[in-house]
């Protein structure tokens, strides 16, 4: 697979990219233009100066020449003097000594006793033969006056640092609204009204963020209106089963026949059916959360499911906490994925655990029923969605159970999630951050 | 089957917006030695409560214009005749909110007419000995080893006392007063409706495990007080001559 990159980093990649490519390029046109030609010049001054010092130097008398070096200290920043050993040239890469070489050559076309070095100081030293003696200079790098790389350098720097800044800003500015309308649709999927997004910034971006208003707006007029039409139908599909039912039963008093109870059967399985779908349809409905001990909440929910299947139930609790939640839902949730569990695992144990990590709760419901293949998992989740009827040791249940369990955890940004359990049998999770 | 030949004629009056429902609870309970009148709205029903003397009201919540639950309110704030409720939104939530605003019952649509009969009796009998103490002669209810005192409301084991909270005192006392025969949630409510304000379906599922924890000798195979799949509990009181 393709790794993805955000748009994030490609708009920051892009945007730098650009902006180094031009300061490389500009970079380049200063030095070739302005800092190798003021280095040249600068050299050039330098290889005159101390020529003309050395000339002048050897010119004078004994005591005219410390005068002469005292002034040439002061003045210039050079200590000249003359030496009968011979300078060791080090391997120097400064880059100024080259120019000053290639100047001082100028100068001295027949001199073989050029010698240059620099230390790590920022002394340098130079050495000639001048009329049969040699001279001998020292001089700190500040007299050069100027300082072209250094200018360079900085320009650079600051230039990777505008870019840098400016790069993250453009990117962001960028990919911010669109991260806020990532997180409006993720709420709307999760069926909560998504907050009006802010109609700002860029004109395409003002344009997205009103499509996507009157959209959400439309949704959740949408929504509204199916759940009352659910209501309704079930009102209405009530009124005739509740005439059925009187008249049935008006009947059955009249003469038996077991036709009269299979049909009592199926007035009460169309009557459960409505009342999961309108169960579902309320599932859409964010209930308020209060803070809950989680341990008497399951304490009941146990107690209650044990009532139907003596002894067939074990709570174990982790550790004692306080969540915020909303007790009607998750009591709901539990409620059926415990009860599938009974249902569903022939005899097994079910075994219900609460855990905590962090701010994290851990609710698991599990069984050593004959559990669920694999490829059919995906499927559960779905309204009506039943497998195979070997697994149904009886009918009940309207197939909306775990549907059910799951628009409530949606609605209420819980995570709920179905598997196979090690060893047999099924495993399931409420997973709640708080 | 209720007799109330014996009293006079009790009048009930239905408020449903579904006529053909009417009139088949209009029938049966005057089958069933009712007098009943009928109303589809609530301006039907003020018109019926104006002229006539009602003892018990059988009350839609959905209705055409005021809907139930305000002529509950306005009934109960007239010191009315009390009310059961039928609707087509039974959800425990619904129910709650009904009993709290005042209904003597609740009954979900649909439901059989055997079960309207039984709450509207149950209904009546409440009304007409409210205030009178329990009609039971004894004193006592056993099963098995235990003794139920309606006196001082305590569980007793020979010598032993079992501590029972007012919930489980009530529920237990309903089902030994109703030994022997399938009990549903429902029935269970209404017949607890006697003694509390607003049980609900999953409070008697606890009360039962927890009263099962104190009374069987094994909680996993419960001997008194059963499971019967998909229809409700059951106790079976084994020695019930022994009284």
């Amino acid at each position: 697979m393709k790794r993805k990159y955000s748009l994030f980093s490609r708009t920051a990649a892009t945007v730098a990219t650009g902006l180094i490519i031009f300061q490389l390029i500009s970079i380049l046109a200063i030095a070739m233009n302005i800092v190798f030609p003021l280095a040249q010049r600068s050299a050039d001054d330098l290889a005159a100066l101390l020529i003309l010092s050395s000339q002048t130097w050897q010119a004078s008398s004994e005591q005219n020449q410390q005068e002469f070096a005292l002034h040439l200290l002061n003045k210039h920043g050079l200590k000249i003097s003359s030496t009968t050993h011979p300078l060791q040239e080090n391997q120097s890469n400064y880059p100024y000594l080259y120019f000053l070489r290639t100047a001082l050559n100028s100068y001295l076309p027949e001199s073989k006793h050029l010698q240059l070095t620099g230390n790590a100081n920022n002394n340098f030293q130079v050495e000639f033969l001048h009329r049969g003696k040699i001279i001998h200079f020292d001089f700190h790098k500040s007299i050069l006056g100027p300082k072209p790389v250094t200018a360079l350098a900085w320009t650079l720097f600051a230039g990777f640092l505008a870019t840098l800044i400016i790069a993250g800003l453009l990117a962001r500015r960028i990919t911010a609204p669109i991260s806020r309308l990532v997180k409006a649709v993720r709420r709307i999927g999760q069926g909560e009204q998504a907050a009006e997004l802010p109609e700002t910034g860029g004109s395409e971006l003002t344009e997205l963020a009103q499509a996507f208003n009157q959209t959400s707006q439309q949704l959740h007029a949408r929504r509204e209106n199916q759940t009352v039409l659910l209501a309704g139908i079930s009102h209405d599909l009530r009124s005739p089963l509740a005439r059925m039912k009187m008249a049935l039963g008006i009947l059955a008093e009249q003469q038996s026949s077991p036709m009269i109870h299979k049909m009592e059967r199926d007035i009460a399985e169309m009557d459960a059916l409505i009342g999961s779908q309108l169960e579902l349809a309320k599932a859409q409905e964010q209930e308020l959360t209060k803070a809950t001990h989680i341990n008497p909440l399951l304490n009941d929910l146990i107690d209650g499911a044990e009532a139907r299947e003596p002894g067939r139930l074990t709570l174990r609790i982790g550790s004692q906490c306080t969540i915020n939640i909303a007790q009607v839902s998750l009591r709901r949730c539990l409620d059926n994925l415990i009860n599938n569990a009974l249902r569903y695992s022939g005899q097994s144990l079910v075994e219900v655990t609460c855990k905590q990590y962090h701010s994290t709760t851990y609710l698991n419901v599990r069984d050593r029923g004959p559990g669920i293949p694999e490829q059919l998992i995906d499927n559960i989740f779905r309204p009506f969605y039943r497998i195979e009827s070997s697994r149904n040791r009886s009918t009940g249940g309207s197939g909306l159970g775990l549907a059910i369990t799951r628009q409530l955890a949606e609605t209420h940004g819980w995570q709920v999630a179905i598997k196979p359990r090690r060893g047999g049998g099924v495993s399931a999770w409420i997973i709640i951050k708080n | 089957m209720e007799n109330n030949l014996s009293d006079a004629l009790k009048h009930i009056l239905i408020t449903d917006d579904d006529p053909d429902l009417r009139e088949l609870m209009s029938d049966y309970l005057s089958n069933s030695g009712y007098k009943v009148s009928s109303a589809g709205d609530g301006s039907a029903m003020r018109a019926v409560l104006a002229e006539q003397a009602i003892d018990l009201i059988i009350l839609d919540l959905m209705l055409p214009g005021e809907d139930g639950l305000s002529l509950l309110r306005w009934t109960r704030a007239q010191n009315g005749p009390p009310i059961i409720i039928v609707s087509a939104r039974g959800d425990e939530t619904d129910r709650i909110v009904g009993l709290e605003m005042g209904a003597d019952d609740y009954l979900a649509k649909p439901f059989s007419p055997r079960e309207l009969l039984a709450r509207v009796g149950a209904v009546l009998r409440r009304s007409q000995t409210h205030e009178s103490t329990p009609k039971s002669d004894t004193f006592t209810l056993s099963f098995g080893p235990f003794l139920l005192h309606l006196d001082n409301h305590t569980l007793t084991s020979g010598a032993d006392e079992v501590s029972l909270t007012a919930g489980e005192y009530n529920l237990l006392r309903v089902f030994l007063e109703h030994p022997n025969q399938v009990l549903s949630r429902d029935h269970l409510i209404s017949l607890l409706k006697g003694y509390e304000r607003s049980p609900y379906d999953r409070s008697i599922d606890i009360r039962v495990t927890r009263l099962r924890r104190k009374i069987e000798p094994q909680t996993s195979k419960p001997i008194y007080l059963r499971t019967v799949w998909g229809e409700g509990y059951l106790f079976a009181t084994g020695t019930k001559d022994v009284v």
